[in-house]
């Protein structure tokens, strides 16, 4: 039977897992990875046909999830800024200040103004990224016209999908 | 002026990646150093390409692992309605069936794609009769190919094409519901 503090516990357990190298930099790319083609293989139209290689072809889902994933989270970095600013100010306007909390306030506000700075850049690479993969799947990924190259057409985009969801992580751990 | 705008946005894309990869390594060199963590990401990262790289490889393992029977189903338009009996039988029982009618939709090139289908098949049957069709013996020769089980299906009585005499068949005219049953059996 689970308890108060059995919960807790397990809570606290999930919470330390999803927080972990492992989960942020392994499992989570792996199985979106693993997911997107699941999903590509129920999905497919012709259900007759057996698995096909093109069903591993989810690099490009994969980078385009990493470029929106960076634009939320910059966006709530953006809106917790406008928190933490707001909250300054009202530190700020009372007579008696409190320097501790206003010094506290002022680093969070630092620290969230250096993250977002250097997010344009970030995202815009990644979405460039996102558009190079594309034309090089467009130009060279293509054996036939429903059979993929494996490296331009599966590997390039699958590896690179890899990396942007890891890099995203690593951005939301930072 | 369209091709040269084309090589140059292919020129572009493999420069545009090589920044990206270069600086997303940079990214997580600089907050990971040279940790556990960053030697096991290079290994995933070199892991995905390889399995893009043997995809072929991998997909035919998979291929291996148990799954639906899938059934071609090979017969003249004029014996439609009992080859749509059989593929209801069929896919009562959990197989599924390949038929070109439904598959192929007008307008559609339909070589490819029954080599294709053919390609998936675990059970070839064809449902003969003792009218000859140019695309059934043109289907067999595929399935002879691939070396798939052939079931001859014969709807009346006649004599087997020689490159087909030496296989059991199973013939409908003598009990309907027996023969359909048996093809299940066979296909399943």
């Amino acid at each position: 039977l689970l308890c108060g503090s059995n919960v807790q516990e397990i809570t606290m357990l999930f919470e330390e897992f999803l927080s972990s190298s492992i989960f942020k930099y392994f499992i989570f790319p792996i199985g979106s990875a693993l997911l997107g083609i699941a999903i590509k293989y129920v999905a497919r139209n012709d259900q007759y046909a057996k698995f096909k290689k093109e069903d591993l072809a989810v690099g490009l889902e994969l980078i385009r999830t990493a470029c929106l994933m960076y634009v939320v989270l910059t966006t709530d970095r953006a809106i917790s800024l406008l928190g933490v600013n707001e909250e300054l100010a009202e530190v700020l306007a009372n007579p008696n200040l409190d320097a501790t909390r206003a010094s506290l306030l002022q680093a969070q506000a630092q620290e969230l103004t250096s993250k977002i700075s250097s997010a344009g850049w970030s995202i815009a690479l990644m979405f460039l990224a996102l558009w190079a993969v594309s034309t090089i799947v467009r130009k060279w990924g293509w054996k036939s016209e429903t059979e993929m190259k494996p490296i331009p057409g599966i590997a390039i985009p699958f590896s690179l999908g890899i990396l942007s969801l890891i890099v995203v992580m690593l951005g939301a751990s930072k | 002026m369209k091709s040269k705008l084309d090589q140059l946005s292919g020129l572009l894309s493999i420069i545009a990646i090589a920044i990206a990869v270069i600086t997303f390594f940079i990214d997580l060199s600089d907050v990971l150093r040279f940790s556990p963590e960053l030697i096991g990401i290079i290994f995933l990262i070199a892991g995905s390409f390889l399995s893009g790289m043997y995809s072929s490889r991998i997909v035919k393992r998979l291929r291996k692992l148990p799954h639906a029977p899938r059934v071609f189903l090979s017969y003249r338009s004029e014996d439609r309605s009992i080859a749509l009996e059989i593929a209801n039988a069929l896919r009562n029982s959990g197989a599924k069936v390949w038929d070109a009618y439904e598959q192929i939709q007008p307008g559609e090139e339909w070589v490819a794609q029954i080599d294709e289908a053919l390609a998936d098949t675990d059970t070839f049957v064809a449902v003969l009769s003792d009218v000859p069709s140019e695309w059934i013996s043109h289907e067999l020769e595929l399935a002879k190919n691939y070396s798939l089980p052939i079931i001859p299906v014969l709807t009346r009585k006649f004599i087997l094409p020689t490159d087909l005499g030496k296989l059991s068949y199973v013939d409908l005219s003598v009990d309907k519901e027996d023969g359909i049953n048996r093809v299940v059996e066979a296909s399943t």
